[in-house]
């Protein structure tokens, strides 16, 4: 097939011109009708990135232009965020009904899509990082819904300057790589890096650092995770749209710079010290968590901790599955809320039964001849890769364990065959899918080292040890006081309050309707 | 800190705990404090209470004045309000006129504006911790009043959550340790606020705090010069800033006293929440004595005002009040003059109802039964309608096929005394794996191992969910499976045998005075909400029964009546069903106002079946302006049905949004009328009421639990910051199902979320309390209020109205402050 070759790019730029022009026609409309305008706008932009990415995979689309890059990798970035645009828009129309600011609202949310959407389709370093520092300002305008409440203000004033401090980080890194390669095209740099070569220069390696920690930052990484988890001051649908797509674009630039990443050793090593270690504390602070959107908030800090430990391992596939599949699951689980209680009510009339030791075993044995036999199977027939790094079935033979040793409540103790086939089932979808995105993305020859796989699997089984101990060790007193310490959140996110109003003093906004005091000593009224 | 500091802090502490125990006055204090918090029931059974339930032996006026001086909390509208019913034409000078004369207020009201001035410019009460935020860096530094208020709410959903972090049997501690103690071992584990607040000597403080309450009470009285006459005002104030939680340990105590109404302590877990609260207080008082000399002497004065003031404060509240309560008044009265008027018409005119039924149908008095009767009597001549409480007097509690859970399914006011448990074998097994499988999975997939694994090998299919629920919501709602149910009393566990049976099907009928004249169908109509994605969705449900669907009260009746051995059992205690009636249950959908059948539709004629249809589609057409649809549209049931099927639909429907007032009176005195949806009807002739008992039971059951749901929309109205739960789109369910949070933290929310009450440009409830309408004699009525102190404080105090209706000559007259007036 042959394209004129301004046809991609067109087609290309038009997904985010449809949204930037919905947003700004949409300011001069009454709500309903531009929350009708931003229907269609979203639907348009989801059609176009599905037929974008068809294109893609059908090699019809040239991969990278002076602006855009359209690799599998990008157009399916595309399709996520505009899917999750789509969903978000279509929800706050009915959701949102009514509130005063509503109109702002629907401006905003196009806004954002779009900058996203410029964002992953960017080829250009100066185009990304300007699409980057524009979803970081409408987001804020959005976390912001609700100014008169102080603690949106607080998480907002938080989050601006992180975000600025991971801009700046990118922007060093950029820089750097520009003078490094003398270009400016994203697909140039990342091209230099095609498999292992010789050593890094020293601009290349505080690169690669920089990148790092732009991501680790901006995936509200431990310690600055505060933030992510106090923004649920904001209306759902912004929730969703920030834990279901914004937080993702972290992952995507440390995917996207990959083949960099992985041939930096201190780079991988902050990213699997920082992140490995973030996820497993996150995931076990929100089991001590009591409401169920700073539980979901948690649990994103500690799957973007994973994720980002995924590509540092280089098991890149592993992660844009997991991005892919975490923000479809984290918006379903941010727009249903309010199912918390019909959920609730679910498990109190069917509690577990807690598992004697012989059960934990069998299950244990089960899972790892499960994951064992799967291993032996795909070397013996195939090349697969899969099994070259072994943390991740660590990971899964432990959560298999859970799953079958914990299957039994007191009206059913003899539930058995349909949790054994779930397992398989399991194990199978999650290899096949791997496999999957293998083919997806580019491929490359990076062995994960054995010290890195040895960590990460350590930490693993330390969250599994964590995990029992929190749900049947909590009668024990020592437990207990380790169980305070994730209770309060290893005071991280006090200290970075207190340095942050330090450092940068805010005035939040007082609390709506103060009380009064006397006239005569009004001056100091609160 | 310096030794003299350490030196003057414990020397605090040593001279609180030398003193003697509470003097008898503080005692008082104490406990009429702690008294006057209303219980709030948790999210699976939300039914409406009235937040001023425990304060109903003070006058309303008072109360308002109080809770405005101590809390800054509103029981009455704003001027404006007032102001748009005015220039609308609603409120007349009649209204005023009548309303100043019966208040017996000489003052002016005329003036709004007035109003306005004088109530800007009302001082209100000062905790400590207001007083140290009024004085603290806010550039740089966090507010104390709200990191108390998160450090408290953090902890008591920790603490009372089953499987919450800090709950006490998780980790098996003593049960003579108390909440507060508990917090207090909690708070000295916790540098987390020290840090966060910047205050690094906190801690100290902290940790000195004295070990029970008592010694706290002690302390806190002696270091703060609180005399006895302001305690009870201070403390109030105290638990007001945590009303949430409060209202949730008062829910706990109102279990505690219907499961053991004898042993019914005073609570013991009130006392403790106001300690943590007052110890906030002290810590604050002794951390700025001794770490902010600069500021402790200006704190010192303030505090000392602040007591000395209390009496004034009240008083200038109370007084700027007033005008408004002619307001209040006057509104209220705009809205009884035109109903008296219709009902003495009706009376006056109404032929006696002569035609034999062919179709009965007992409904809910529910407010939102009486648009549907209304449709329903209109289809037909023969057929009559019923109102009753929508759990039709059965105390049951419920637990479905193979669940470990047992839902209440009556009244909040009462015990359930009969579990109802579904258990064909093959079904219970059958239905407690598939209660299991879910149950795991969803713990298997929020857990911190395996939740990892879940999302990557799982997580791609929520992108087919969130499209399936973009685009084409379906109702999830499952008719429930009552196969084979049995009954057994809920202490000892035995089933009821047919005489037990026969004595409460014996019950249930006489208290409808349904004994005679039945119609060959009698339909039985329970009612349901199934709204999607709702925190607060069993609000909408059937508040007699609990806050759950109607329908298993309905079919458990429909098979005790329609049990042939049971019938037989009620004709020798001389209740005669003849063998062609047949009892349906049904279900009414408020949200479609749709009429289910729940077993056989062949149950029901084709033409009765008709007219329910006919019936539904005029009671929709009524209503559909008021949810922003037009009447006319052919589609208008899909579109309702869809309504509550959509995800992310925040106002599902207006539940008993705008009701107004309570009529006990025969069907055919109502029936003429339309009273808008804001009537809850019971049916009523006191002419088959022999002793008035039936009086007596509506009067303290019904009576009392619409009167909780008209000051539950009227306070979630009135103060949506302090007696609702804000604004829906924020809300954040916390401890699976005690409550919601508005975002991140702050106070646990009670009461109804700001989209049941406001459509975005107006308030759909007008707060007016309650009128009850009761025709009986004089002389019944009366002497079941004097008998009953709980009636007394309602009716004298101002919490309701109550007005007889002569079903004679169709006067009406008001009975206040122990006499009867003419209305």
């Amino acid at each position: 097939m042959s394209w004129s070759p301004l046809l991609p790019t067109l087609l290309l730029s038009l997904v985010p011109a449809t949204l930037a022009l919905g947003a700004l026609i949409g300011a001069r409309q009454n709500p309903a009708r531009a929350w009708h305008i931003a229907r269609n706008t979203t639907l348009t932009a989801l059609l176009l990135s599905a037929a974008l990415l068809v294109f893609g995979l059908l090699d019809a689309l040239p991969a990278d232009s002076a602006w855009w890059q359209a690799a599998p990798l990008n157009l399916i970035m595309l399709l996520l965020a505009n899917f999750i645009g789509f969903v978000v828009v279509r929800y706050s129309a009915t959701y949102l009904q009514g509130e005063p600011r509503e109109q702002r609202f629907v401006g905003l949310v196009q806004a954002v899509f779009a900058a996203v959407s410029v964002t992953v389709l960017s080829n250009h370093l100066l185009l990304f990082l300007a699409a980057w520092l524009g979803i970081s300002l409408a987001m804020h305008q959005l976390l912001m819904f609700y100014p008169d409440r102080p603690r949106a203000a607080l998480a907002a004033h938080k989050k601006f300057l992180f975000a600025r401090a991971a801009e700046l980080c990118a922007l060093v890194a950029f820089a750097l790589l520009y003078l490094h390669h003398g270009s400016a095209q994203i697909s140039t740099i990342v091209q230099a890096y095609p498999g292992p070569t010789g050593a890094l220069s020293a601009s290349e390696q505080v690169a690669a650092c920089l990148l790092a920690l732009a991501a680790l930052i901006k995936c509200a990484q431990l310690p600055l995770h505060g933030w992510l988890i106090q923004v649920v001051e904001a209306p759902t649908p912004v929730s969703a749209a920030l834990h279901g797509g914004v937080i993702n674009l972290g992952g995507y630039l440390l995917l996207l710079f990959s083949p960099l990443l992985l041939q930096s050793a201190p780079a991988q090593a902050l990213v699997l010290v920082v992140a490995g270690i973030s996820s497993v504390l996150a995931a076990l602070i929100m089991m001590t968590r009591v409401s169920i959107k700073v539980r979901l908030a948690w649990s994103t800090s500690a799957q973007m901790g994973l994720m980002l430990v995924e590509i540092a391992l280089g098991l890149v596939e592993l992660a844009l599955l997991h991005l892919l599949a975490h923000s479809c699951y984290k918006a379903y689980a941010f727009l249903s809320s309010g199912e918390a209680v019909q959920q609730n009510l679910q498990r109190r009339q069917a509690p577990s039964v807690r598992p004697s030791a012989a059960q934990w075993l069998g299950a244990g044995a089960l899972s790892l001849a499960m994951v064992a036999g799967l291993g032996v199977l795909v070397r013996a027939n195939t090349d697969s890769s899969a099994f070259d790094a072994f943390s991740p079935w660590v990971l899964m033979t432990l959560a298999l364990t859970a799953l079958l040793a914990e299957r039994r409540s007191r009206q059913a103790p003899d539930s058995g065959v349909a949790f054994f086939a779930l397992a398989a089932l399991i194990v199978t979808a999650y290899f096949a899918l791997k496999s999957l995105f293998a083919t997806l993305l580019p491929a490359h020859d990076y062995t994960p080292s054995l010290w890195a796989d040895l960590w990460i699997s350590t930490l693993f089984v330390l969250l599994f040890v964590g995990y029992a101990l929190q749900r049947y060790g909590l009668h024990r007193r020592r437990i207990q006081a380790l169980n305070i310490y994730f209770y309060a959140g290893f005071y991280l996110d006090e200290w970075v309050t207190k340095t942050t109003l330090r450092l940068w003093p805010h005035k939040l906004p007082g609390r709506i309707r103060a009380k009064q005091l006397q006239p005569a000593s009004q001056e100091v009224s609160s | 800190m310096t030794a003299h500091e350490k030196a003057s802090i414990e020397q605090a502490t040593e001279t609180s705990l030398a003193l003697d125990g509470l003097t008898p006055a503080q005692e008082r204090a104490l406990e009429r404090a702690c008294a006057s918090v209303a219980p709030s029931w948790p999210l699976d059974r939300l039914i409406a209470v009235s937040p001023f339930w425990a304060m109903r032996d003070e006058r309303f006026q008072e109360v308002a004045a109080r809770l405005s001086a101590l809390a800054y909390t509103h029981c009455l509208m704003p001027p404006s309000h007032y102001l748009d019913r005015w220039q609308r034409g609603l409120i007349t000078e009649a209204h005023l006129t009548l309303a100043a004369e019966q208040l017996d207020y000489q003052g002016g009201y005329r003036n709004l504006l007035e109003v306005v001035k004088t109530l800007s410019r009302l001082p209100h009460w000062h905790n400590i911790s207001d007083l140290v935020d009024a004085r603290r860096d806010r550039q740089h530094k966090m507010a104390w009043r709200d990191e108390i208020t998160h450090q408290i709410s953090q902890f008591c959903a920790a603490y009372f959550q089953e499987d919450g972090p800090l709950n006490p049997e998780r980790l098996s501690i003593e049960p003579s340790q108390s909440l507060y103690q508990h917090w207090l071992t909690v708070t000295h584990m916790d540098r987390g606020i020290a840090i966060l607040m910047d205050e690094p000597g906190l801690d100290r403080y902290l940790r000195n705090l004295p070990q029970t309450e008592d010694g706290l009470f002690r302390a806190a009285i002696e270091e703060l010069g609180i005399e006895a006459s302001r305690l009870g005002d201070y403390a109030q104030a105290l638990l007001l800033d945590i009303n949430g939680w409060a209202a949730w340990v008062a829910y706990q105590d109102w279990q505690e006293a219907l499961a053991n109404p004898d042993t019914a302590t005073g609570s013991a877990s009130m006392r403790s929440l106001l300690a943590i609260r007052l110890a906030w207080e002290l810590v604050l008082w002794r951390y700025t004595a001794n770490e902010r000399p600069d500021q402790a002497e200006r704190l010192r004065t303030l505090w000392q005002r602040e007591l000395e003031e209390v009496p004034e404060l009240l008083e200038r509240h109370r007084r700027a009040q007033q005008p408004l309560w002619v307001w209040q008044t006057a509104a209220e009265l705009a809205y009884q003059q035109p109903l008296q008027q219709a009902l003495s018409d009706s009376v006056r005119t109404s032929p006696p109802a002569t035609t034999e039924p062919a179709l009965q149908a007992v409904f809910c008095i529910d407010v939102r039964s009486e648009p549907l009767r209304r449709a329903l009597e209109q289809q037909s001549g023969a057929i009559q309608t019923l109102g009753f409480a929508g759990f039709f007097g059965l105390p049951l509690s419920y637990c479905p096929a193979g669940a470990s859970l047992a839902q209440p399914h009556l009244p909040g006011l009462l015990a359930p005394q009969i579990t109802l448990k579904d258990e064909s074998l093959q079904g219970a097994r059958r239905s407690a794996q598939k209660l299991n499988w879910r149950a795991r999975l969803q713990e298997w997939s929020q857990t911190a191992t395996t939740t990892f694994t879940a999302v990557e090998a799982g997580g791609l299919l929520y992108a087919g969910k969130l499209l399936r629920r973009s685009l084409a919501p379906k109702a999830t709602h499952a008719p429930q499976t009552v196969e084979s149910l049995t009954w057994q009393w809920r202490e000892t566990g035995k089933p009821l045998s047919i005489a037990d049976k026969a004595e409460i099907a014996h019950t249930v009928l006489s208290a409808m005075g349904l004994t005679e004249r039945f119609a060959p169908r009698i339909l039985l109509v329970g009612h349901g909400s199934h709204s999607s994605n709702n925190p607060h969705a069993a609000g909408l449900e059937c508040g007699a029964c609990g806050g759950q669907s109607g329908e298993v009260s309905v079919r458990a009746l429909a098979q005790l009546l329609n049990d042939p051995a049971i019938r037989s059992a009620l004709a020798e205690a001389g209740i005669e069903i003849p063998a062609q009636s047949r009892f349906v249950p049904a279900l009414h959908h408020t949200i479609t106002d749709r009429i289910e059948l729940l077993e056989d539709r062949e149950g029901l004629p084709q033409t009765q079946q008709q007219w329910l249809e006919q019936a539904s589609n005029q009671a929709r057409r009524a209503r559909a302006v008021s949810q922003g649809l037009a009447p006319d549209d052919a589609t208008l049931s899909d579109r309702l049905e869809r309504r509550g099927a959509d995800w992310s639909q925040t106002r599902p429907e207006w539940g008993l949004a705008n009701n107004a007032s309570f009529i006990v009176a025969p069907r055919s005195v109502t029936a003429p009328l339309d009273l808008e949806g804001r009537s809850f009807l019971h049916d009523y002739d006191w002419r088959t009421d022999r002793d008035f008992q039936r009086l007596e039971l509506i009067m303290t059951a019904p009576m009392v639990v619409t009167h909780w749901i008209n000051m539950q929309y009227n306070s979630s109205t009135l103060d949506n910051r302090k007696f609702g739960s804000g604004n829906k789109v924020l809300h954040n369910v916390v401890g699976g199902h005690i409550g919601v949070f508005e975002g991140n933290g702050g106070d646990l929310r009670i009461g109804l979320p700001l989209q049941s009450l406001h459509n975005g440009e107006r308030w759909m409830h007008e707060p007016l309390r309650l009128s009850v309408y009761l025709a009986a004699p004089q002389e019944a009525i009366e002497s079941v209020i004097q008998r009953h102190d709980t009636l007394r404080s309602l009716v004298n105090n101002g919490w309701l109205y109550i007005f007889q209706l002569n079903d004679q000559d169709g006067d009406i007259h008001r009975y206040a402050q122990d006499r009867w007036t003419a209305a």
